[in-house]
């Protein structure tokens, strides 16, 4: 007895619906796309329930790594050229020493004078990795108390 | 690529009409490009905008003031290296306690300290100020996990008691210190070898 041959269907799937929903997902994420920029310096960052939003403008960020080295990083352009030595132009962040800080930070309110728009007043992040002692952000605040700064935004990821 | 169905079933009897070609177009490639670029923008995106816990540090001219301030409305919190968390409030003695626990300590203090104070406003009935004191090789991440709780407790004191005008809001009032050996909480932190 031969067997019956089970008929071979040809499948045709619209595919129009998934499609139109591919694209319609493709043009939202293109428009809505804020590329992350390239981290200079690898932090991980406490984890709080703070919904405050980071400021934007007028901004100084402190980083300090988990081997306790620090580093500066601003983000506007024509400032960071005021500020930074030569050598780090072409990077938004380079390597301090708390010494060094001090005088950064006056550097940095004149260069944040100077732009249009600006002012001496400067916004200061603590963008300091979790496993940092303690120690370090003790004198950094020390640091910018001396400097007369009296707000500091740490920097945070929300908690999940 | 693309394929052009011959239109069935033509007779000569029937007037010549434009010829209507149904057109099948192959959107395979196409459907690929387009998921290659929407994976793309989703890995790339960066939603998660990072947040911030604003801390006030006092003005140098404050700093070297001395400020009288009732032995009751403080309440210390000492972190050791090791990472032990221990709380003293007002003369009490110091007891241990546990990460998880800040928030509802915090709660309570505050309570405490509001029932204490009777005052004209809500507002200056509220004087709790919390020490924190870390020993030098404690992590970061403890100091921001205090004051993240501390925060929240006091957004819940606010919901609690109902008020929404910002001006009648409490906030927290830190100081951020070291733990040293000339601390006079030191002896009284239980040393383990």
């Amino acid at each position: 007895m031969a067997r019956i041959k089970k008929a071979r269907v040809g499948i045709r799937l619209d595919m129009t619906p998934m499609v139109d929903v591919a694209f319609l997902l493709l043009t939202f994420f293109m428009s809505t796309t804020t590329f992350r920029p390239p981290e200079e310096v690898p932090v991980d960052i406490p984890d709080s329930r703070s919904k405050l939003k980071l400021p934007t403008a007028q901004v100084l960020t402190i980083i300090a790594d988990h081997q306790k080295q620090l580093w500066l990083h601003i983000e506007a352009q024509s400032v960071r050229q005021k500020v930074f030595g030569v050598g780090y132009q072409k990077t938004a962040s380079r390597p301090v020493t708390l010494e060094e800080l001090p005088g950064f930070i006056e550097m940095a309110r004149n260069g944040f004078a100077t732009i249009p728009g600006g002012s001496s007043d400067i916004n200061v992040i603590l963008k300091a990795d979790r496993h940092t002692d303690f120690d370090v952000i003790d004198r950094i605040l020390g640091v910018l108390r001396d400097e007369k700064i009296t707000s500091v935004h740490f920097m945070t990821n929300l908690e999940m | 690529m693309a394929a052009v169905t011959e239109p069935r079933n033509r007779t000569k009897k029937t007037r010549r009409r434009i010829k209507r070609v149904g057109i099948r177009l192959d959107m395979t490639p196409m459907v690929d490009v387009a998921f290659l670029l929407l994976t793309f923008f989703m890995v790339t995106t960066a939603f998660r905008r990072p947040q911030t816990i604003e801390i006030t540090l006092p003005k140098e001219a404050l700093q070297r003031r001395e400020i009288q301030v009732q032995e009751s409305n403080i309440l210390q919190i000492a972190v050791t290296e090791r990472h032990e968390l221990f709380f003293k409030s007002g003369g009490d003695a110091l007891k241990p306690t546990d990460p998880n626990n800040l928030f509802e300590l915090f709660i309570d203090e505050s309570e405490r300290n509001l029932k204490r104070n009777e005052g004209a406003a809500f507002k200056d009935r509220y004087r709790l100020i919390v020490v924190v004191k870390l020993e030098p090789k404690c992590r970061y991440e403890m100091l921001v996990h205090i004051l993240d709780d501390l925060n929240q407790a006091v957004d819940s004191l606010n919901t609690r008691h109902r008020l929404s005008d910002p001006r009648e809001q409490l906030f927290p009032r830190f100081t951020i210190t070291r733990l040293t050996e000339r601390d006079p909480l030191w002896p009284f932190i239980p040393r383990k070898q």
